[in-house]
């Protein structure tokens, strides 16, 4: 019995230990990122600002026919059937400060996040794992460049810029989507429930909204690279940390859901 | 300009060599084709040869792609501008590296070990494109039994130590 105790304890001990040098060495990793970006002239380099136009693209651009009808077809499902239950129950009142409470708190920076972490995470651990495996990382610092700006940076940034446009975006397609649906049994306008929407804002509303978006955004790119830079054996192992790369993110992207709606 | 070989009889000599170079030289001041300075496989052609110029002398990809093009030109693949590294020979490799070394202006270009970065049927060809590089000195690191295939193209056979003072006094 003591003995299973005691090894109970010590497992538990050495996931605590773990845990804690992936989030010292993520926080660490996230200052050099950003040291490296925004405390030099490097982000006025025209390099960086073109390697950090064409990760927007790949990151955000593409993404938009598939968000557009994701929008659309979720804004149908929440907006509309939200709005039906307020409608039942007579509180078509609160209608505003309803999607305001479920879009921009909560399904925006959830369904986003998610979208990103599936498409831009994995992507981003298997292109940075296969360039240290291929020693890119190396070459470029054999040529004086650092890859933390040319790199690291631009995929950070564009990934935290993406999130933000990507989860606005969302909130306008799905409250058109939810009226479309809520025009059939309701007489109002679009501009109306626009308006509704924007007078139940308060400051804890856009707050809890930028800081999910922002460090989400951040965090889906800067956790599955920091894992990928630990990963320098073989293809084999790279889809190994693959794995452990998605939970950290997916753990990270659940506790800021979380933590932030607590807090506001 | 001058041209060298230095003959290299065992591998952890050769590493040692490429290990000074990396460690001590710029890039613009003596650029490295070797394959431990692989291309990156997410650019095209057209941006690994510009990324090193345009990094250091913070000039836009755009502006320096007629340059780039021109190089290509006289190296004669200027075809493969918007490639990547996965459609390309182990040759074609070898010549973006080139351009890439040589769009930084170095003083010196280093071939560390070439024999184990192309075919053997494009040995030939490669060491004939070696004439087309002006105005910079070529050192080539190479095994001994391949060192006789630069001699007979006027490169001179020295030590490591007797370039590294050549350069040095550069």
């Amino acid at each position: 019995m003591l003995l299973h105790f005691n090894r109970f304890i010590g497992a538990l001990g050495r996931s605590i230990i773990n845990i804690s040098d992936v989030l010292i060495g993520v926080t660490k990793f996230s200052f050099n990122i950003l040291r490296a970006g925004f405390l030099s002239r490097n982000l006025f380099n025209p390099v960086v600002l073109t390697l950090i136009t064409r990760q927007i693209y790949y990151t955000g651009v593409e993404l938009f026919v598939t968000m557009t009808i994701t929008s659309i077809l979720l804004g149908l499902a929440i907006v509309g059937g939200l709005s039906k239950l307020l409608i039942i129950f007579g509180a078509t009142a609160s209608i505003g400060s309803a999607l305001t409470i479920v879009l921009v708190r909560t399904a925006a920076p959830f369904i986003v996040g998610l979208l990103l972490i599936f498409r831009t995470s994995t992507g981003m651990f298997v292109d940075v794992a296969m360039m240290n495996l291929n020693k890119e990382l190396t070459a470029l610092e054999n040529m004086g460049i650092d890859p933390y700006k040319v790199i690291f940076f631009p995929r950070v940034i564009a990934s935290v810029l993406s999130m933000f446009i990507l989860s606005s975006y969302f909130i306008v397609i799905s409250i058109i989507g939810g009226f479309m649906l809520l025009s059939f049994q309701l007489n109002t306008t679009l501009l109306v429930i626009g308006q509704q929407v924007i007078s139940s804002l308060n400051i804890q509303d856009i707050l809890s909204f930028l800081i999910k978006v922002l460090t989400i955004g951040f965090m889906i790119t800067a956790i599955p690279i920091y894992t990928a830079l630990d990963e320098k054996r073989s293809e084999l192992d790279i889809l190994k940390s693959l794995n452990k790369a998605m939970i950290r993110v997916f753990y990270y992207f659940v506790a800021v859901l979380v933590i932030v709606e607590f807090m506001l | 300009m001058s041209r060298y070989v230095i003959a290299i009889e065992n591998m952890s000599a050769a590493r040692d060599i490429l290990r000074y170079v990396t460690d001590n030289m710029l890039f613009s001041d003596c650029g490295v084709v070797s394959d431990t300075m692989p291309l990156i496989a997410s650019l095209t052609v057209m941006d690994n040869i510009a990324l090193p110029k345009s990094y250091h002398d913070r000039i836009s990809l755009s502006k320096l792609e007629p340059l780039v093009y021109n190089l290509m030109v006289s190296y004669g693949i200027q075809n493969l501008i918007y490639y990547h590294k996965k459609s390309l020979s182990s040759y074609e490799i070898m010549l973006v590296k080139i351009l890439r070394s040589l769009l930084m202006q170095p003083e010196n270009i280093l071939f560390y070990m070439p024999h184990d970065m192309i075919h053997a049927e494009d040995y030939n060809r490669f060491i004939d494109v070696l004439d087309k590089i002006e105005n910079t000195s070529v050192v080539v690191v190479e095994h001994t039994k391949y060192v006789k295939e630069f001699t007979v193209k006027d490169f001179k056979e020295i030590g490591f130590n007797q370039w590294q003072t050549l350069v040095t006094k550069v």
